[in-house]
């Protein structure tokens, strides 16, 4: 599985070299379709969209720096249960480590799809992204951010940063994919690499028949971007503990919610058909409010809003891929993201779980191990 | 339509009063919504307490029922059963402990007293939201399950077998009888072990209504109360049962040996071997690890000698299947290996002995056909025998075995008996525990005999001048001691069988903080477990001597016949429940369930509970992060409703306290 295939750039390019190679793929007869972030009437945001006609491809934008949502949910309901045909999809690194928590749920199948991971320079927030793109042509205002060089040189985007979470993102790389397209370290004027990484990805860039390409340089860059990240994650783990460790503190953090469940709604790892919250179980009755109230003299409305999210963290912390979806849905600026990610953090170190890491690892909740936690148990032995 | 709820806080006698204002418990719970009625009362649990729920059940139209009482693990089906006599859905009613959860464990009145309520408001506020549950009757099969064959199994296997009911024993070794088949006497009668273990273990294979399967071990158990599948596993013996004779001629001729265990390690037995000539059965079996045959295909002696043609070297293991309708685990115990109390030199030094191997030296079968004798074959002159080896050890084990006193004192007679009345015997002992019938009398007689008794636990056995030398203090005397021996015999605790931990799995029991099997209760439900339709008999619950363990595999056979003998139980409603439209198919409850429970349709993509093999026991609840997958009676809003209650969330203020009689009069709410 070390083919690496040279996907020649022109006219300074890259996102047309990436259309080349997702026609190639849908002209592969093995291929239905394509799952791939799409500019829609030549502008604004790029929307993951399944085309199937190879001339529909123009509009593909799987470089731009945009991330309106993880589409790992989608990729759940195409692949769940009999799918019929085999599919490509595009995704970033979170989005496939989402997808692959997804599929340990019985949510979704690897079965039928191909996964073709791009190296991620990391996103805007959507509503940043607007700013970004300050009226040019998205295509244009893509090939601006990532200038000549993956992973190096971001160009000054009028003030806007990348997203928390991708500034803070360590997994830079797509781990589980079937092909990689190569961007850290290439020349993105020249020739873009792109890299089998599963059986099924090495028969089909062979059935391309691109020509073989060399080491670039991929893989001190990726370091590189690595270190950065992973410094950045720490301080943000160390700052938002800081001012999330006591109720009150956690209160403070999130006293703007508002409980609409819109971070619940973007979470790719929130899987339920019903969540818990939706259900009667929070429905309470008109006296029970005043009772509460009267208790303390007050009550804050909506209730539930620090309940709401503690369950949430009790629930998914485990799966948390921190692709930061919760903070750019939420209408108030809350940093949801920083602080999940700071509690998944613990949870996750404490069963040694990396979520997408590897689909032979089951996720810690769903088995039941005698020996675990001895420290804590061996009291009651 | 407004609930009514009706609350009865009991005295306990001075258990609960003693500590809680109960009357003022039961005024505050009137104030609290939808309760119609609230009284205390001394002993909820007799006659007139019972009958007080029925009474108001039917005059104040009561739809719901709270008791606070003691544990529900006593109570809780007395007052459902109250509840269903006065015409109420048995899990209408909610049981809550103000007496071990509170006026027991709190030392200040008040607080108590506080906590009683909190207690009785979450209890109100959690049954508001009860619905009725209605129990399932399903046939019982009249089939047992008995485990383990030595003298507890025997004796359960036996007493079923008299009801007419059909016995599978399964044995895991070659023959029957456990650890008394190892013994020569017994005591306190000095009976010889054999005499009385002998007839029976010969009834049990002559009992058409017992199938005996030795070398056979269970390994798999699925189903519930009165429909088990238990899955057998037959070991290859390598010799056919229903061929052999049991003449013998191989086992003299087969060259290969090895340590016997039934010996203790103290000679060699060959590779087909049986333990005794008593042995029930008395067809032999090959060591499949030593015997030069299997191993090597080289020997092949036995075969070549067998007059009947018993002997088959490809024989395989084979799975076996049976339904029964309940289960009686009697797999024992096992000594402790004393290795690890070095002090004591078991291992080291040859003439220091565990107790059972001390049973073989006495044995009329045994290594040196029951003479007491040295490994040099003299006969020893002074014995020490250290009691308490590993047990009443915080290090080892903190309970008592409750046989070896006796044991030693019978160690005591046997050595003045047979070695002769002029060799010296001591013991260093703890407390004599002779608590039995007769035991008291047989510890007199044996201290007549001229035995010493030192009291206080050795700190060690050394080896001087080829002599072992017992090292400790007599806490009588105050005074240090250093007793020269010819030979040390160790009394080891009985601990929980090597096994214990894979059979309280397969059979889905719990093991106690000893490691024995847990009972369901320890002074009401001694036979019983928690798991319905498995039942205990002998020490694999906890150390006994061989009345005690005999008497304890009847109780556990009664059980087994009364459940046969009904022919029918009823089965809890407090099962799982998976809400079809909430599950989104994760399967994660599937592999979480202890009990298989859990099937997965495929079609809907939804998992579906078996409510016949659910126990209730709230691993899948506790996962599903939706909530499809909720205990009944347990459920999220109940438990949220309780929680409230009992951070005093629903709190209404109580009517004035300026009316005397609220206690015992109907509060109205
Ligand atoms: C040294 C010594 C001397 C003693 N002397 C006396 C005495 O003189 N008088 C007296 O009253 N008591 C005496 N006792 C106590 C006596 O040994 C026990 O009370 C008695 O043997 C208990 O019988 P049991 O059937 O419960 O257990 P066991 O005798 O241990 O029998 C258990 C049986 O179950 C089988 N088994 C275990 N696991 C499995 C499995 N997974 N599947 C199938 N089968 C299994 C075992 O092979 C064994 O046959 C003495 C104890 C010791 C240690
Ligand atoms: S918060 Fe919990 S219950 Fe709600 S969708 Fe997420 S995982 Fe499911
Ligand atoms: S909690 Fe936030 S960061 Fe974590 S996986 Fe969900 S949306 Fe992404
Ligand atoms: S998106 Fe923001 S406001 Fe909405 S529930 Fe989540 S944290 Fe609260
Ligand atoms: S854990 Fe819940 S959602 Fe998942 S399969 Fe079980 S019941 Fe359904």
């Amino acid at each position: 599985m070390a083919t690496t295939a040279k996907l020649q750039v022109e006219n300074n390019n890259p996102v047309v070299a990436i259309q080349g190679l997702l026609r190639g793929l849908l002209e592969n007869e093995s291929i239905g379709g394509v799952l791939v972030p799409v500019h829609h009437f030549g502008k604004s945001m790029p929307m993951p969209t399944l085309v199937t006609d190879p001339d529909q491809l123009s509009g593909a934008d799987p470089l731009a720096p945009a991330f309106p949502m993880n589409s790992a949910k989608l990729l759940s309901r195409l692949t769940r249960g009999q799918t019929g045909e085999r599919i490509a999809a595009v995704l970033r690194p979170c989005e496939i480590r989402a997808f692959v928590e997804l599929v340990k749920l019985n949510q979704g199948s690897l079965d039928d799809v191909v996964i073709v991971g791009v190296d991620c320079m990391g996103a805007y927030k959507n509503t940043d992204y607007r700013t970004f793109l300050a009226g040019r042509d998205p295509f244009e205002a893509t090939l601006a951010f990532h200038g000549d060089h993956g992973g190096t040189d971001k160009p000054d985007a009028g003030g806007v940063e990348l997203s928390a979470a991708c500034k803070s993102c360590e997994h830079p790389s797509p781990a589980n994919a079937d092909l990689i397209v190569g961007l850290a370290g290439a020349d993105l004027r020249d020739a873009l690499p792109v890299l089998a990484d599963s059986a099924r990805g090495e028969a089909l860039l062979n059935a391309l028949g691109l020509p073989a390409m060399g080491e670039n340089g991929r893989a001190k860059t990726l370091e590189a971007l690595v270190k950065v990240r992973t410094e950045h994650r720490d301080a943000m783990i160390e700052a938002t503990r800081a001012v999330t460790g006591t109720l009150t503190d956690l209160s403070e953090y999130l006293s703007a919610c508002v409980n609409c469940y819109n971070c619940r709604v973007a979470c790719p790892v929130c899987y339920c058909k019903e969540c818990v919250f939706n259900t009667d179980v929070f429905e309470h009755k008109p006296w029970q409010y005043m009772g509460w109230a009267k208790r303390k003299g007050s009550l804050k409305m909506p209730t539930d809003t620090i309940f709401y999210h503690l369950t949430r963290m009790a629930h998914m912390s485990m799966a948390c891929v921190g692709c930061g979806q919760c903070s750019n849905a939420c209408p108030n600026d809350i940093p949801v993201m920083e602080l999940f990610r700071t509690v998944a953090a613990r949870t996750q170190e404490s069963f040694g779980y990396v979520p997408g890491r590897s689909l032979d690892e089951p996720p810690p909740l769903s088995v039941f191990k005698e020996d675990e936690f001895q420290e804590t148990v061996s009291h009651m032995a | 339509m407004a609930n009514r709820i009706g609350v009865y806080i009991c005295h306990c006698g001075s258990n609960i009063a003693g500590k809680v204002d109960c009357a003022g418990v039961a005024r505050f719970a009137s104030g609290i919504k939808d309760v119609a009625v609230a009284r205390d009362y001394q002993f909820m649990c007799s006659d007139p307490g019972q009958e007080m729920i029925i009474r108001d059940i039917r005059e104040h139209g009561l739809n719901r029922v709270v008791v606070a009482s003691c544990s529900p693990r006593l109570h809780e089906k007395t007052f459902q059963k109250a509840c269903a006599r006065g015409g109420l859905n048995p899990y209408l009613m909610q049981h809550c402990c103000i007496r071990e959860h509170c006026s027991w464990t709190t030392a200040d009145p008040g607080e108590a007293t506080a906590k009683a309520r909190h207690i009785v408001e979450a209890a109100v506020d959690r049954v508001g939201h009860h619905g009725e549950l209605f129990s399932r009757e399903v046939d019982v099969l009249p089939d047992v399950m008995v485990v383990g064959a030595g003298i507890a199994g025997i004796q359960a296997s036996l007493d079923i077998a008299k009801s007419g009911h059909q016995v599978h024993l399964v044995e895991k070794s070659p023959s029957i009888g456990g650890h008394m088949a190892q013994f020569d006497k017994t005591f306190p009668t000095l009976d010889c072990a054999a005499c009385i273990s002998t007839p029976k273990m010969v009834a049990v294979s002559q009992e058409p209504n017992i199938h005996l399967m030795t070398w056979s071990e269970v390994v798999d158990v699925s189903g519930f109360v009165g429909n088990y599948t238990v899955t057998v596993l037959r070991k290859p013996r390598y010799v056919n049962e229903d061929i052999c004779t049991g003449c013998g001629a191989c086992l003299e001729k087969c060259p290969t040996k090895t340590l016997s265990e039934f010996n203790e390690g103290l000679s060699e037995r060959r590779a087909i071997y049986r333990n005794s000539p008593q042995a029930v059965p008395s067809t032999p079996v090959i060591d499949a690890s030593v015997c030069k045959k299997i191993t090597k295909d080289k020997c092949g002696i036995c075969q070549k000698v067998c007059p009947t043609g018993a002997i088959d070297y490809t024989m395989r293991e084979r799975r076996e299947v049976y339904h029964v309708g309940s289960i009686v685990l009697a797999t024992g115990y096992d000594a402790m290996d004393p290795t690890p109390l070095r002090e004591y030199g078991f291992g080291r030094f040859p003439e220091v002995y565990t107790a059972l191997q001390f049973e073989r030296l006495n044995n009329a079968v045994g290594p040196t056909g029951g003479k007491i004798v040295m490994k040099n074959g003299e006969k020893p002159k002074s014995v020490g025998i250290i009691h308490c080896v590993g047990s009443r050890d915080r290090n080892y084990h903190e309970y008592c075995s409750r046989t070896c006193c006796m044991y030693a004192l019978k160690f005591d007679h046997l050595i003045k008996d047979k070695v002769g009345h002029d060799t010296r015997v001591y013991n260093f002992y703890i407390d004599m525990r002779c608590f039995g019938k007769g035991y008291e009398e047989f510890f007199r007689r044996v201290q007549e005999e001229g035995v010493t008794f030192i009291r206080g636990r050795p700190a060690e056995v050394v080896e001087e001048d080829g002599k072992l030398v017992v090292v400790g203090e007599d806490t009588l005397l105050g005074m240090n001691v250093r007793v020269p021996v010819d030979m040390v015999i160790l009394c080891t605790a009985m601990e929980p069988g090597r096994g214990a931990t894979e059979v309280a799995r397969v059979f889905g029991i719990a093991q106690g903080q000893d490691g024995f099997f847990l009972e369901e209760h320890p002074k009401l439900g001694p036979v019983s477990t928690a798991t319905d339709g498995v039942f205990l008999a002998g020490t694999c619950q906890g150390p006994k001597d061989i009345p005690d363990a005999v008497a304890h595999a009847s109780g556990g056979a009664a059980q087994a016949i009364a459940l046969a003998a009904r022919g029918k139980v009823s089965i809890s409603p407090t099962t799982s429940w998976i809400d079809p439209d909430v599950c989104i198919g994760c399967k994660v409850c599937i592999n979480l369930c202890p009990y298989s429970a859990i099937e997965f349709d495929e079609r809907r993509n939804v998992s579906v509970i078996n409510e016949a093999m659910c126990k209730g026991c709230g691993s899948c609840a506790g996962y599903c992060p939706s909530g499809a997958a909720q205990i009944k009676h347990f459920n999220q809003t109940q438990l949220f409703n309780e929680i409230d209650g009992m951070l005093g969330m629903m709190f209404e203020p109580p009517p004035p306290a300026s009316d005397p009689q609220a206690a015992d009069q109907p509060g109205e709410a």
